[in-house]
């Protein structure tokens, strides 16, 4: 009879241990999926604002027709649907580069950067771009201590046994603050 | 007879000598102890009056009201809180306060003794640019690693250096991360911030060091400070600023 309720008193134990982690790797799971979804909104955020800004610096360099389809395609390219976390990674990589492009043709035009409209776009942009890399930070560590809880043993077997696998890192360029250029007269 | 014992008559006469020696020179180590202490604590309040004349800064001798006006340790804790030689002014045109905080702390040992230890600590804070929750930025060091201990676990950082050096802990993580930036990342390695804590706390940005100093540094806290508040990315700013 003691030996029974001493089992039954492991067992116990060992269930409520693997309730425990279930749960903790369940919460993980959830705060990895929602931090993505707050750099998801940031991300659109950014797509959205690229053909106003393309719109404006055409108005002022019609013919640098090569950079303003770089752009635009891999604006385009980034905000399709369907992309793994690696994947958007490397497309906004991609359009980071074509924008910096953009950055570089509108600084030889003094009218375009003492265009309100334009300075505002930018600033807009800079503060997207800030805001993607806060949430990057953010969702990375919840992926590193998600990652980590699953392969460290004995959680690695509440993992296994229940398929929770590895989430990706967002591996983006950070950008430097882009400063709204300074109107001088 | 006292050869009988191996020991002189000499012997037992420099016994009293060597206790009274002892005795003299631990009396004078005790009195030397708190001339010097009276000292220092003049040399301080000296220091201090002269940073205040020569800085136009505001000066009060104690403020109670400094006592609960912060939270998580090293206030909170302990008995007979005090908030002494409270200094106020403006640096590079923004304003900022420092004062001394102590508060004591009973130990008993085995045999039912009790002794006091008091804690001293130079606050100095500065406005924040908007309320934050509370983000406490702790050096990973032993005297430190005791006030470090907010609820939840220590952030870990994409910079191995950083977290080696520094724990983080926040009501908030995600606000944490958004502060803890590249630039602010390079100026919290800087070695101006060794042993000194950096607090977020609503609408306070506040530094904190080991022992109540004689404000000789003031300039590069306040400067510290200000150039941390400089590095706080403005669309955290604008999130955390309530709407107009």
């Amino acid at each position: 009879m003691l030996e029974f309720i001493i089992v039954l008193a492991v067992v116990a134990v060992l269930a409520a241990w693997a309730v425990g982690q279930y749960n903790a790797l369940v919460r993980l799971r959830n705060l990895v999926q929602e931090s993505w979804k707050q750099i998801d909104v940031e991300l659109q955020r950014r797509h959205d604002l690229i053909p106003n800004l393309v719109e404006t610096v055409k108005g002022y360099a019609k013919h640098e027709k090569g950079t303003f389809e770089a752009v635009t395609e891999a604006r385009n390219m980034a905000s399709a649907p369907g992309s793994t976390v690696a994947q958007q990674a490397a497309q906004e990589n991609v359009l980071t580069q074509a924008l910096g492009r953009l950055f570089a043709v509108a600084e030889a035009y003094p009218d375009l950067k003492a265009n309100v409209g334009f300075q505002q776009l930018q600033q807009e942009l800079t503060n997207t771009e800030d805001r993607i890399a806060a949430g990057r930070r953010f969702y990375n560590a919840n992926v590193r201590e998600f990652n980590t809880k699953i392969e460290m043993f004995p959680t690695n077997v509440i993992a296994g046994m229940f398929h929770f696998v590895k989430a990706e890192y967002f591996e983006i360029e950070d950008q430097a603050v882009r400063q709204t250029p300074e109107v001088k007269f | 007879m006292a050869g009988d014992f191996g020991a002189s008559p000499g012997f037992f006469t420099a016994i009293p000598l060597v206790f009274g020696v002892f005795f003299v020179l631990v009396l004078a180590f005790m009195i030397g102890s708190v001339v010097y202490a009276i000292r220092a604590s003049r040399r301080r309040r000296e220091s201090i009056a002269a940073i205040v004349t020569t800085g136009g800064l505001s000066y009060v001798g104690e403020d109670r009201t400094l006592v609960d006006a912060f939270v998580g340790a090293p206030f909170g804790t302990g008995s007979h809180r005090r908030a002494r030689d409270v200094v106020a002014g403006k640096h590079a045109g923004a304003p900022f306060q420092t004062f001394a905080y102590s508060y004591e702390t009973e130990t008993r040992d085995a045999n039912g003794n009790t002794s006091t230890t008091t804690h001293r600590f130079q606050v100095t804070w500065i406005p924040a640019p908007a309320p934050f929750p509370h983000v406490r930025i702790t050096p990973d060091s032993g005297w430190l690693r005791a006030f470090g201990s907010l609820a939840g676990h220590d952030l870990n950082t994409e910079s191995a250096e950083f977290n080696a050096r520094w724990r983080v802990r926040a009501q908030d993580e995600r606000t944490a991360h958004a502060i803890l930036t590249g630039p602010m990342i390079e100026r919290l390695m800087r070695a101006d911030v060794r042993d000194r804590a950096i607090i977020f706390q609503g609408a306070r940005l506040m530094s904190f060091a080991p022992q109540a100093t004689d404000l000789t540094e003031l300039n590069a806290v306040v400067g510290m400070l200000q150039d941390v508040a400089a590095l706080i990315p403005p669309f955290l700013i604008s999130d955390l600023n309530p709407e107009p």
